[in-house]
């Protein structure tokens, strides 16, 4: 039987998160007749680190992450390496290993570090389906899914 | 008090559509909305130091794109696929120009004058899914096709060379798309002197999931002009991540602590510390506002809202629209501080302005435009000369 969820590729999910989108997509299915696909889910701290490097190379100020203090010094790896005049693959390869120190320490940059975080596709919902997602999600994720706007998905905590 | 008193009776008295006399002209407090009327959509300035309210537009439907050109004193706008229009100031004179290129269901677009070609350039996103083929991934969009190299397992590197894609070679700087997020086309077209669409650049990108490039893949290809404005970016500016990246707020000082907007606010719990945060934005004088932040892949602006003053040891929350208390916020402050606009992020409606004043004291709005579309500020020097203004 197919399943009521798809995954983009290069998405990746552990196991048991896999297991609570599931459930999620099967409680929102019977409601709406619809399927949910997945944009992100766990990220490596090399694949955090290539996203990061595209956004500070398109003049991104990442000031849209929490803990500003971590993204500075990831910011730090990138200015030092374009200074330094080093090619993309060594600067991510710098960036990765604050990342991943960072993550040594407990600290995550992006909760996608963490097996936890999981983006969904919500353009292709009404609003009445909004609320049937809302309402699927709820005792199975951490707290109420938060609809992003830019870029506009949906994303889950568990 | 009396500005509300002021702006009730002036509201009270003049009906839609009164045009400005010479005392009413736009201050640095000027309002723009968009508001449906029947089969039609107003386009309505407010003027709030002077407490007047007029239509400037009339057309069929709302707008989701607005692009003001002030020398040449017209508005450029995309209403149901079409670009159409209008001199600023005479209600009806919207007329189409032409089609836009694409079907509805487009992830995103946008509308500017390029600074560099002095023409409106139109951009937009559209879901597609490359053929991977060995190391390469080829798309195919409106007749052309092009490839990049496929890496890992979905990233993609290429570069752009006249506004067309082409794989990376080895060892060649590329750009190189991450492998999450959804496969998507970012298209930039320009409007050329026949009224046709000319491509200027295309690129496969990455949307819809946090860190996701979208349309920026094209971001040396546009150059937003000095002179002109447009909607979404004037929308965009009183969100959280905008406000930071402009040094205008949205930023927690050491004392803007969740429990002193507990204490403030009113509220009970404020949810999880690892989500939650209390920010703050400077608003007039040492006036200013403090507010919830919360994150996903970015930061949101939540009630409550508490204008305040100095270190925020006393305040008074903003008595927001109950509609509006779950919604994510906008926050802009008019050009002279006076003023703050609250809207939802989400769907720019639910407007209300609130008067600060220099005590940092402010709780019921003073103009609620619930039922409005897209509420923004005019910025003095951004607003278009008015034709047949008095």
């Amino acid at each position: 039987m197919a399943e009521n969820y798809t995954l983009e590729s290069g998405v990746t999910l552990r196991t048991d998160v896999k297991a609570k989108v599931k459930k999620i997509a099967d409680k929102y299915n019977p409601a709406t007749k619809k399927t949910i696909t997945v944009t992100s889910g766990t990220r490596t701290a090399s694949g955090q680190a290539s996203a990061m490097y595209g956004k500070l190379s398109g003049g991104d100020k990442l000031m849209v992450y929490k803990d500003q203090t971590s993204a500075k010094e990831i910011k730090k790896a990138y200015d030092d390496g374009k200074k330094a005049k080093k090619s993309r693959a060594v600067i991510v390869k710098d960036m990765t290993k604050v990342i991943e120190a960072q993550i040594k320490k407990g600290k995550y940059i992006s909760k996608h570090l963490r097996a936890g975080a999981v983006d969904i596709r919500s353009w292709d919902m009404s609003s009445t389906e909004k609320g049937a997602f809302r309402k699927a999600c709820k005792g199975i994720t951490k707290s109420d899914p938060i609809l992003e706007t830019t870029p506009p998905h949906w994303h889950l905590q568990f | 008090m009396k500005l509300l008193l002021a702006l009730i009776v002036f509201f009270g008295c003049h009906s839609r559509g009164v045009q400005p006399t010479s005392a009413q002209r736009p201050t640095t407090a000027s309002l723009l909305s968009f508001k449906s009327q029947g089969e039609s959509c107003l386009w309505m300035l407010y003027d709030l130091p002077a407490g007047g309210e007029w239509s400037v537009l009339r057309t069929h439907g709302c707008p989701e794109q607005v692009v003001w050109a002030q020398e040449t004193n017209r508005v450029y706008f995309i209403e149901d696929r079409i670009l159409r229009s209008a001199r600023w100031g005479e209600p009806n004179s919207a007329h189409a120009l032409v089609g836009v290129p694409f079907s509805r269901d487009v992830s995103w677009k946008n509308l500017w004058i390029d600074q560099r070609s002095g023409r409106l350039r139109l951009g937009y996103l559209i879901g597609t899914s490359p053929i991977r083929t060995g190391d390469r991934c080829r798309y195919e969009y409106q007749g052309q096709a092009f490839e990049t190299r496929c890496e890992g397992h979905a990233e993609e590197a290429f570069v752009i060379e006249a506004g067309v894609p082409r794989p990376a070679r080895e060892g060649e700087e590329a750009r190189v798309l991450p492998s999450f997020g959804a496969p998507h086309l970012a298209v930039m077209l320009e409007l050329g002197p026949g009224t046709q669409w000319r491509r200027v650049a295309i690129s496969p990108t990455r949307y819809e999931a946090g860190d996701t490039p979208g349309f920026g893949v094209l971001a040396a290809y546009a150059h937003p002009g000095q002179s002109t404005w447009d909607l979404r970016s004037q929308k965009r500016a009183g969100t959280c991540g905008a406000l930071r990246e402009a040094d205008k707020g949205c930023s927690p000082p050491p004392w803007a602590t969740p429990s002193t907007l507990e204490k403030l606010g009113g509220v009970g719990e404020l949810g999880d510390p690892d989500s939650v945060e209390a920010s703050y934005m400077a608003a007039r004088g040492e006036s200013g506002l403090l507010f919830r932040v919360l994150y996903g892949d970015t930061p949101h602006i939540v009630a409550p809202v508490v204008a305040c003053r100095g270190e925020c040891v006393v305040g008074m929350p903003l008595k927001i629209a109950e509609s509006m208390e779950s919604e994510y916020l906008t926050l802009s402050t008019s050009a002279d501080g006076r003023y703050v606009l609250i809207a939802s992020e989400r769907s720019g409606t639910g407007a209300q302005v609130f008067a600060l004043d220099s005590r940092g004291a402010a709780s019921s709005p003073v103009l609620s435009l619930l039922d409005h579309q897209s509420v923004i500020w005019l910025p003095a020097g951004s607003i278009p000369k008015r034709a047949g203004a008095h």
